[in-house]
């Protein structure tokens, strides 16, 4: 077959909806609106289109759409509750991590990953886990220090 | 990069339907599973699939056993479940390593290790499994076959469905090193993946694997091998590297030259041995 019709869930959001074999994940995501989610490389390197697929971090690029059936997709939209910004955006703020931002929406996403496996990564971690996504603007030290401080205010909040 | 062509999918319910598909009107179709070697071929117009068929969700296929002292890896299993599998333990340092050596956080969530086998040529994952002497399971819907990890790369109606090799045992250590020109990118300029068997200070046994032994041909190094077994350690590391640079003929290529090859080869499988060494004796600096 050429189409499918996917059941999956996008940010909280349970959808059906008619998929081409050809689509890649990236591809549907931003057909659906879903705009946080950027294009770089196309083939893996530079992590501009990470998403969380049942929680696991991957890139959209990769994955054709079809693939994410019945499985939930979270990206940066849906970090936001009601007027209210997520913790690791707040930070980025604070710290000015961002430039042209198009690369911000990839690192947030892996950040959350990172915290989601490891809550209180050490600097090195952090940059370990960024070898993956490449900002082309500027350094990675603002980008690294939002998500230390990030990972250390949600501990106190714990 | 080109656009993805249109292609018909096919979606199986099981192992088996996976192997009917291939061995009937699925001849020709292409397999894709987690996707990092597919999507960058087609976007880079290197294959054009017209039928595919997605087995990245058989859970049957998705596995590390270890049973009878043998490990049992199922080809869905990712590079992240290798790395995080409390099956290997610090004795499979060159596994664990692969959480710094193979591509990168999203790579290793994705990529999976029959993919690795299928895709072939210098990919890491052939010369660990060739340093553990493993043997791949490849069926269709009438044969299966057993094969080397050099030779696992399958026939049209075939899929790659398990890895296996005898657990390394007692004493015994399997390492793996990688120079490469950026952590992210995957790509190795030299590697070397050696396993290792202690008994009494003396080499008991030992592979030693490298990217590229002749030409592009990753391959062991058996002359070296067999010079080494029996020596004491110390000894075997003193005359390994000058052996290895005579022993290897790398194809030079804008990554590194021959020579170049030749030199970072010999540093590699020499700190390689070391490794296995320092994990063996508990750390204990005797080289
Ligand atoms: C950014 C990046 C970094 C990388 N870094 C490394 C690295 O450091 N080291 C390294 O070795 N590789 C690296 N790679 C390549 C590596 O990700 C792939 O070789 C991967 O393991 C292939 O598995 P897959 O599941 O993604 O296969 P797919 O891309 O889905 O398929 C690849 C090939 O294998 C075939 N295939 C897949 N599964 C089977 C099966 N079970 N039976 C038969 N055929 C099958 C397909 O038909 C296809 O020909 C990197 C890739 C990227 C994008
Ligand atoms: S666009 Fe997906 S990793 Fe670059
Ligand atoms: S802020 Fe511009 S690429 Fe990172």
């Amino acid at each position: 077959m050429k189409f499918l019709n996917l059941r999956l869930k996008i940010n909280g959001e349970e959808k059906i909806i008619r998929v081409g074999s050809r689509e890649r994940l990236l591809d549907l995501l931003r057909r659906l609106g879903y705009k946080s989610v950027k294009e770089g490389c196309s083939t893996g390197d530079c992590g501009s289109c990470n998403v969380l697929v049942d929680g696991v971090l991957v890139n959209s690029c990769l994955m054709l759409a079809i693939q994410a059936r019945n499985r939930e997709i979270t990206t940066v939209e849906g970090f936001v509750t009601g007027r209210k910004l997520h913790p690791l955006q707040e930070s980025f703020l604070e710290f000015a991590a961002s430039q042209c931002g198009y690369c911000i929406p990839g690192i947030l996403v892996t950040a959350e990953y990172l915290l989601s496996v490891n809550p209180n990564p050490s600097e090195e971690e952090i940059r370990r886990i960024l070898v993956g996504n490449i900002c082309r603007c500027g350094g990675y030290t603002k980008i690294v220090e939002a998500i230390r401080t990030a990972s250390l205010l949600s501990r106190e909040r714990r | 990069m080109r656009e993805i062509p249109d292609f018909d999918i096919y979606i199986p319910s099981s192992l088996s339907d996976a192997l009917d598909y291939l061995s009937n009107e699925g001849k020709e179709a292409f397999v894709i599973a987690g996707c990092t070697d597919f999507i960058p071929m087609v976007k880079r117009g290197r294959i054009r699939p017209i039928k595919v068929l997605d087995i990245s969700h058989l859970r049957e296929l998705r596995y590390i056993t270890l049973d009878s002292g043998f490990i049992k890896i199922g080809a869905l299993t990712t590079i992240s479940d290798l790395v995080n599998s409390p099956v290997f333990d610090n004795r499979y340092g060159g596994i664990k390593s692969l959480e710094r050596y193979f591509g990168v956080i999203t790579t290793r969530n994705m990529a999976t290790v029959g993919g690795n086998l299928a895709s072939g040529g210098e990919r890491d994952l052939i010369q660990i499994f060739l340093a553990l002497d493993a043997q791949v399971k490849i069926r269709s819907l009438q044969n299966e076959r057993v094969t080397s990890p050099t030779e696992a790369k399958p026939n049209l109606g075939e899929l790659i469905t398990e890895i296996t090799f005898k657990d390394i045992g007692a004493d015994s250590c399997m390492e793996f090193s990688k120079f490469e020109k950026r952590a992210a990118n995957g790509i190795s300029v030299c590697t070397a993946a050696v396993t290792l068997k202690i008994s009494d200070n003396l080499v008991e046994d030992v592979k030693i694997v490298v990217n590229r032994v002749k030409g592009r041909e990753p391959g062991r190094l058996y002359r070296v091998e067999e010079s080494i077994i029996g020596k004491r350690i110390e000894d075997a590391i003193n005359d390994v590297d000058i052996m290895v640079k005579s022993e290897v003929d790398p194809a030079g290529d804008f990554r590194g030259s021959k020579k170049f090859r030749k030199e970072i080869t010999k540093v590699l499988v020499k700190r390689t041995l070391i490794k296995c060494i320092r994990t063996i004796t508990g750390g204990v600096d005797r080289v």
